[in-house]
């Protein structure tokens, strides 16, 4: 039975702890893989959601009892992950080097905050290689 | 020292032969950068990391690597990459890092 084609929500919440990060890279790898992605684009979506996770915790270091969100929507050779954190924030720098890699290592990246607060991390990955192996 | 980082002085070489092993990100990216200056305080000479064992390298663990680079090229130094993982090739040149560390193999073995 394949259930690659059905459209899921997957959430994780984390603490702003640095010792979770490898749960959340864990866990979009293994989503990726469950949706087919070929090794490469594992790597891409795994990198890029760790560099989302360590760009929440840096910037919202003084909440480290708060709890950040990570959904993952998985649709027909597409991933759609979202970041979450509903704490103020002072600005976005977009030449982050975090922001710079996530827009480097997925098909669409977006940054978007509301009153300055309630910061989203938007990243969608397109499937497009096979493995030759 | 941490468990990431594994290193030998060669004394006919006049290098220090470092290992990167595992996964580095923000929860162990201080102590590897920590680890990599200790040794150029000790002996400053040219450094030949090896990656081979390295599945994950963050942006905090690449700040690390120019931090210990910036030290060594303050003394005329060079530091090399080996035996990248294709992933770990990507994260570096994507940042343009290729083009300050010596790059021995291009990631793709």
């Amino acid at each position: 039975m394949n259930e690659n084609n059905s459209s899921d929500k997957i959430v994780l919440s984390l603490p702003l702890n640095s010792a979770y990060i490898s749960a959340a890279r864990l866990t979009a790898s293994s989503i990726a893989n469950r949706l087919g992605f070929s090794t490469a684009e594992i790597e891409d979506v795994k990198a890029a959601v760790s560099e989302g996770c360590t760009f929440i915790i840096k910037e919202f270091a003084q909440y480290k009892e708060e709890l950040f969100k990570i959904s993952f929507f998985t649709g027909v050779g597409s991933l759609l992950i979202n970041i979450e954190m509903d704490k103020p924030i002072d600005g976005l720098n977009e030449e982050n080097l975090c922001i710079l890699m996530i827009k480097a290592l997925m098909d669409e990246a977006n940054f978007t905050t509301k009153n300055n607060k309630d910061l989203t991390i938007t990243m969608k990955k397109i499937h497009r290689e096979t493995d030759l192996f | 020292m941490t468990e990431n980082l594994k290193y030998k002085d060669n004394i006919e070489a006049k290098c220090w032969e470092v290992s990167l092993e595992g996964e580095i990100d923000i929860f162990n990216s201080d102590d590897v950068k920590s680890g990599l200056l200790a040794l150029l305080n000790e002996k400053e000479q040219n450094v030949i990391i090896d990656c081979k064992n390295l599945s994950y390298i963050d942006s905090t663990g690449l700040s690390a690597l120019v931090a210990m680079l910036k030290k060594v090229k303050a003394y005329s130094g060079d530091v090399t990459l080996k035996n990248l993982l294709p992933n770990v090739y990507k994260v570096i040149k994507i940042t343009n890092l290729d083009k300050l560390f010596i790059i021995e193999g291009d990631g793709n073995e």
